[in-house]
């Protein structure tokens, strides 16, 4: 009999595996190929959130604390989501990605999740749907930063893993602290893969693209950081 | 259980030249009959083995290293034999008198270097084979046969017994059937009794005596071959090696019995070797009773986790699988332990205590006082064993405090069995030790370069030209291996300047006899000088003042090097001598290696050793080290495989890169901040994956893959690590093989 949790992380493999295909394909100006590869993507988290459903079922039963068993499920979920929401934001789809990321952070924020991924994200999409502006988002970012940086006091895994600095340099950068942002971006380029970086930046660049085209008033705030993990990543 | 077994071997039909030996068949029968009444298990050997010279001398090899160190191997012949160039021969069945100038056709009865290089605790070779004589039927031998000539067999748990004396002939009884003088005598020998190599050899000469009277026959006296008469020899023939018992181990004496006779790969073997200094003193807290509470119940159960996490499931080089249970019990475990003077008492036991030392998976050696005999069995586990090993220390030393430890120990985690002064439980003692003994375990698991003793990775990683590991010749090099005590250093000049003069003497000057720390090379000397033990082919390793770290590498050259090491002492160090030491192991030791013994003023005794030395270039067929011979077979039970190459590729491409590092934890490989070295890890983690999937690709491929759920496990695992990091790499090559790779697992997916 097949584990669950295999098959979700065969579902959760090809995913990424789709998703890096199609950035390489995408980069090498295969357009059709790349969405084909995203799209596969897609259906494999289609699968692997299919499979999971009933940990979500049981999850929404749940209260903190969780116990070890429904703790991985949860991680699973998140990660599902997460991942969701970034290939359709690959294949323009805002709304789908938007809510992916909002179910990812819903399930983070309800069960105090480390992971804040989901969270961050449900911000930038928003801030790219332009449903939001970025002063408006400040109190999130601000929210999130000090999570992140609870988190990673309490753990050093936390501190250990690239993603958590990515996302605390976004957060920092969205609040216009370039500085904080350059720091953080700078642990994130020492402890990620090389490729995370160039990724990180694309998204900025584009948020601030669509932030100026809405005349968001506080769109000159990103430059600083967008510089600041320009000339690292130069390095 | 140790056990008494016999190959009975009979050669009755041959071609020209040699005549028929119809008495052979009743031989076996009557002789086999006997065996299996004083308890021997008897196989008969099939006629096409007999026949085979191949196949007949590899089934008596196989059999002669068949058993433990308390059992007892006879291998009976009765047919042709031959005696040319100085060796005794038995000659196969349907073989042509002329073809026997070709040793293609002949098999030794030499069997001493194998023996030698076995465990077995006797070998017996009984010879009624004397029958050359292809004119006279009734007779069979020839002169010469157990000629004085002949080169005894030098390994004493080896010998031979021959139906007849040289210059004599093997005779047959006239009759229906017909049997030859000397089985008939041995089997009425046997099952009148005679239960000693040495009563049995006197009855069946008397029975010889009657049986030829008898029938008028020519004299004919057996007699046993052992080369030398020494003490362990001795031993041996007064053995009741054919008395009636169900446990062979009733009959050969069983040294260090606490020894596993047989190493057990689903077992964990924990052995304690206690010091000479902590039985005497016995103030401290009895180091195998540590150990033997550490195995019990609850803390048994942690050390048996950890070893299974850390040893579950390897494979061995001899290709058996270390299949550990999960659940613990009693039977888990073999425990064995030895003071070292036990195991110093004589060969058998030295060379069992060798064996136990190195097939142990945790040894708690007590190094008290760090005496010779202790760090020599250290340096022979340090040589053969990637495993756990515990250094503990009493006579009232406490772990933190300071403790002058020796020079090639510097690095040891040492700990202390000096007992707490606590008076109520938990005991800090028992539970720090079974704490050292998990993590390490734990360590070992994770560590594919775990040591916790020098010298292991230094003797093997010594690069990969084709010299690298080759000898390094007496004419280059002469390695000295003694203490650097100050009020030692006239000795080591003295010695080094009569061994210099006498090579070039002998017209072999040496160009280098030096220490290791002569040599002026800025390598760590832990490194150099083990790449110097195993491969230089002179070493001279002289006791005087039994410094620890000379021990030490005493024991990793004993275990690595053929080409042995010439050892010598002042004489004053010696017991009896002004500054030999209170140690009763000095003593054994002696006996043991027997080291050439010298005074500072003459030259005599260093000169020997020169000589010793130059044997080495002069006698390619010698053997130098035993020690190192008898490991040959042991290392082949108990050394680890290699791991399966596609899972090593995998580990090393884990270990620059994980696939979950990124939000897992911190980069494994150091100075992650710069982006170049960052980069050209990942590349090559990605190109050990690519090589690793390409390899189960092809050489394993899809069929068996999908036979072997942990294979498909990896290929799969691999392929999308590879497929991913190549995607990453995002060029056009790249983006292809990608792509392949990916069609490939969905084929499989």
């Amino acid at each position: 009999m097949l584990n669950l949790s295999d098959e979700l992380a065969t579902k959760l493999n090809q995913a990424r595996t789709a998703r890096k295909k199609g950035d390489a394909l995408r980069n090498a100006n295969q357009e059709e190929r790349a969405r084909a590869a995203y799209r596969a993507g897609v259906a494999a988290l289609t699968d692997a959130l299919r499979i999971a459903a009933p940990h979500e079922a049981l999850l929404a039963a749940k209260d903190l604390p969780l116990e070890a068993g429904h703790a991985r499920m949860l991680d699973d979920l998140v990660e599902i989501y997460g991942a969701l929401g970034g290939i359709h934001q690959r294949l323009e789809s805002p709304v789908e990605a938007s809510e992916s990321y909002s179910r990812g952070a819903a399930l983070e924020e309800r069960f105090r999740h480390r992971g804040t991924y989901n969270r961050l994200n449900a911000v930038k999409s928003a801030l790219l749907a332009g449903t939001q502006t970025l002063r408006a988002s400040e109190p999130q970012l601000r929210a999130l930063a000090a999570v992140i940086e609870t988190q990673m006091q309490e753990s050093v895994n936390v501190s250990d893993s690239g993603w958590a600095w990515a996302d605390l340099g976004d957060c920092l950068a969205l609040l216009g602290d370039a500085e904080g942002a350059r720091r953080a971006y700078a642990k994130f380029i020492s402890k990620a893969e090389t490729k995370s970086p160039e990724r990180t930046l694309q998204v900025l660049e584009t948020i601030a693209a669509k932030l100026r085209e809405l005349g968001d008033p506080d769109v000159g705030r990103l430059a600083g950081a967008i510089d600041a993990l320009k000339s690292r990543l130069a390095v | 259980m140790s056990n008494r077994r016999a190959l009975l071997i009979g050669a009755a039909e041959y071609g020209p030249g040699f005549a028929r030996l119809p008495a052979v068949r009743e031989d076996v029968r009557i002789l086999g009959a006997a065996l299996q009444a004083r308890g021997y298990e008897v196989d008969i050997l099939s006629d096409e083995d007999t026949r085979d010279t191949v196949h007949l001398d590899d089934r008596i090899r196989d059999f002669c290293a068949s058993g433990g160190p308390e059992d007892i191997r006879l291998v009976y012949f009765s047919g042709h034999g031959i005696l040319a160039d100085d060796v005794d021969w038995i000659i196969p069945a349907g073989t042509d008198r002329n073809a026997v100038v070709s040793t293609a056709h002949r098999v030794s009865t030499d069997r001493s270097r194998q023996v030698a290089a076995s465990r077995t605790g006797l070998v017996l070779f009984v010879i009624d084979a004397c029958r050359d004589e292809a004119s006279e039927p009734v007779t069979k031998g020839g002169a010469g046969w157990g000629n004085t000539r002949t080169q005894w067999p030098t390994e004493h748990r080896f010998i031979r017994l021959f139906g007849c004396a040289s210059t004599e002939v093997c005779q047959v009884l006239p009759g229906e059937p017909s049997a030859s003088v000397f089985t008939t005598a041995l089997a009425q020998s046997l099952a009148a009794g005679s239960s000693t190599l040495d009563a049995l050899l006197e009855d069946v000469a008397s029975r010889c005596d009657e049986l030829t009277l008898e029938h008028d026959l020519r004299h004919q006296r057996p007699h046993l071959s052992y080369g030398e008469l020494s003490a362990e020899k001795r031993a041996l023939l007064a053995l009741p090696i054919f008395e009636r018992t169900a446990d062979a181990a009733a009959v050969l004496p069983s040294v260090l019995p606490t020894v596993w006779s047989s190493f057990h790969p689903d077992k964990l073997h924990c052995l304690v070797v206690l010091s000479e200094s902590d039985q005497r003193t016995g103030a401290d807290v009895a180091l195998d009773g540590l150990v033997d509470d550490a195995l019990q119940a609850g803390t048994g159960k942690k050390i048996w986790d950890a070893f299974v996490a850390a040893r579950g499931g390897h494979r061995l080089a001899s290709g058996k699988k270390r299949a550990l249970p999960a659940e613990f019990t009693s039977e888990s475990v073999a425990f064995a332990k030895f003071p070292v003077n036990e195991a110093l008492a004589s060969v058998e036991a030295f060379d069992k205590a060798v064996r136990a030392v190195v097939e142990a998976d945790l040894v708690v050696f007590d190094v008290t006082a760090f005496e010779p005999g202790v760090m020599l069995l250290i340096g022979i586990r340090s040589a053969c064993a990637r495993s756990l090993t515990i250094c503990s220390h009493g006579a009232r030393w406490r772990e933190g405090q300071p403790l002058e430890v020796p020079f090639n120990l510097q690095d040891l985690n040492i700990g202390s069995h000096t007992p707490s002064e606590m008076m109520v439980a938990p005991d800090p003692v028992l539970e720090r030790f079974v704490s050292r003994v998990e993590v390490g375990f734990r360590q070992l698991a994770r560590q594919p370069r775990y040591l916790d003793l020098p010298s292991y990775d230094a003797l093997r990683e010594l690069g990969s030209d084709y010299d690298a590991s080759s000898s390094i010749p007496l004419h280059e090099r002469v390695l000295v291996l003694c203490s650097y005590a100050p009020n030692l250093l006239q000795n080591w000049r003295r010695v080094a300047s009569r061994l210099r003069a006498r090579l070039s003497q002998r017209g072999n000057p040496s160009r280098v006899i030096e220490r290791v720390i002569d040599g002026g090379t800025p390598q760590l000397i832990s490194q150099s000088v083990y790449e110097l033990i195993r491969r230089s082919v002179g070493c001279v390793v002289d006791w005087s003042g039994y410094s620890a770290s000379v021990f030490l590498e005493l024991g990793v050259r004993l275990a690595v090097s053929e080409w042995g090491a010439v050892q010598i002492v002042d004489a004053s160090h010696l017991p009896g001598g002004e500054r030999a030491p209170d140690l009763a192991q000095i003593e054994q030791l002696r006996q043991l290696f027997s080291p050439i013994a010298y005074q500072p003023t003459s030259g005599d005794a260093v000169e020997r050793a020169a000589d010793l030395l130059l044997e080495r270039t002069s006698n390619k067929q010698a053997e130098f080290n035993r020690i190192h011979r008898a490991l040959l077979p042991i290392m082949g039970e108990v050394q680890e495989a290699h791991p399966p190459l596609a899972d090593l590729l995998r580990r090393r491409a884990d270990a620059l890169h994980h696939p979950q590092q990124e939000r897992e934890g911190a980069p494994q490989i150091l100075f992650h901040g710069s982006r170049g070295i960052k980069k050209d890890s990942e590349k090559a983690a990605c190109e050990l994956r690519v090589a690793s999937w390409l390899y189960l690709e092809h050489r394993v491929g899809h069929a068996n893959l999908k036979a072997d759920p942990d294979a498909l496990a990896l290929y799969l695992e691999l392929g999308r690590a590879a497929a991913d990091a190549l995607y990453d790499l995002g060029d056009a090559e790249s983006i292809e093989l990608a792509t392949y790779i990916d069609d490939r697992l969905s084929a499989l997916d």
